[in-house]
């Protein structure tokens, strides 16, 4: 439980929050081109 | 002593090297055609977006699963928008159209499609469900690759990749070599249906066609069904993930909906379905070779 608190508190949930939102942004962008053809 | 690197950054460059003659074929064909093509601001903004996110995630921010993800997604749209531009060329060479021989093919199997076509017409739940099946290849890709990539399963993704590369360009060389104008067309379907293919199919054959724009370019192969193929892909791809027990059923369906809302013959999905299994071989045989390496 320490451990996951010190990971939702710390640099890792910073990590975790930005691949999350990269990966939602590259995907849209795939998708936003994958519709034109 | 050099340290190896991972396997989906190695076969990378082999898969950049198949695109780049994919596209070479592209800009020597298109000067001969005649036919001239427009991108548009958007897909070079889009592109340039995820080349920066690849770059950046590789060397200024090193993120093997973010960078990952943008190198799939960039590979799989350039193959994608350069396969597209080579369909439209390869109709230009106006090879026989083979449907009476796919109409014979679907027969022999006992297959009759007008009655089935007419059943689903004819019940618009089903037709409906068929429909949101058909249309949900893109998300499903979305989903499926933030999924795998968010999870660490770096060379599932790169399977994936392959495998949907490998197999459309297939569906594209048999389709140059044995065109065919699709089932609505041919049982005189298209008054039912959306058929958003036929205008550009009739006016490339007709050599009448002069621009093709990205944003308004349709997917011209029907022998065999890539639909069809890419539903067994995403089966294959999503196995022992929690995406299966949805992907499951929605790509069974999504496979014989190719039938109504794809307008494809039996014998198209029969022949998407059966190039899943070779191109996965090659991909272990790629794979072999590199861990031998």
């Amino acid at each position: 439980m320490r451990r996951l608190l010190n990971h939702l508190t710390g640099r890792g949930a910073l990590r975790d929050a930005e691949m999350a939102i990269v990966l939602v942004v590259v995907g849209a962008v795939f998708v936003w081109l994958m519709k034109s053809p | 002593m050099s340290q190896k690197k991972p396997l989906y950054l190695a076969e990378a460059n082999v898969l950049w090297i198949i695109i780049a003659v994919i596209v070479a074929i592209d800009a020597i064909w298109l000067p001969l055609s005649g036919i001239t093509i427009t991108l548009g601001p958007a897909f070079l903004i889009g592109l340039t977006t995820l080349a920066a996110l690849h770059l950046v995630y590789t060397r200024a921010r090193p993120h093997k699963r973010i960078a990952a993800f943008a190198l799939t997604s960039l590979q799989l749209v350039v193959f994608t928008v350069a396969g597209t531009f080579l369909v439209y060329l390869t109709v230009t060479s106006k090879f026989p159209l083979i449907d009476r021989y796919l109409v014979a093919a679907d027969a022999v199997m006992g297959f009759h499609w007008l009655p089935f076509f007419n059943w689903v017409k004819d019940h618009p739940a089903a037709d409906r469900a068929f429909g949101i099946a058909y249309d949900s290849a893109i998300f499903q890709i979305f989903v499926l690759l933030i999924v795998l990539n968010a999870t660490g399963r770096l060379e599932r993704a790169r399977e994936f990749t392959w495998v949907f590369i490998l197999t459309l360009l297939a569906c594209v060389i048999l389709a140059w070599l044995f065109p065919a104008e699709s089932a609505w067309v041919y049982f005189g379907a298209t008054d039912r249906v959306d058929a958003y293919h036929v205008a550009d199919f009739t006016a490339l054959r007709a050599g009448k066609m002069t621009e093709i724009i990205l944003t308004k370019t349709n997917g011209l192969i029907t022998f065999p069904s890539f639909h069809a193929a890419l539903g067994l892909i995403l089966i294959i791809a999503s196995r022992r993930t929690f995406l299966f027990s949805v992907f499951l059923p929605l790509n069974l369906m999504m496979i014989v909906s190719a039938i109504t809302s794809g307008g494809h013959y039996l014998v198209d999905i029969i022949a998407g379905l059966a190039l899943v299994p070779i191109a996965i071989l090659m991909w272990w045989k790629l794979k072999r070779m590199e861990a031998s390496q």
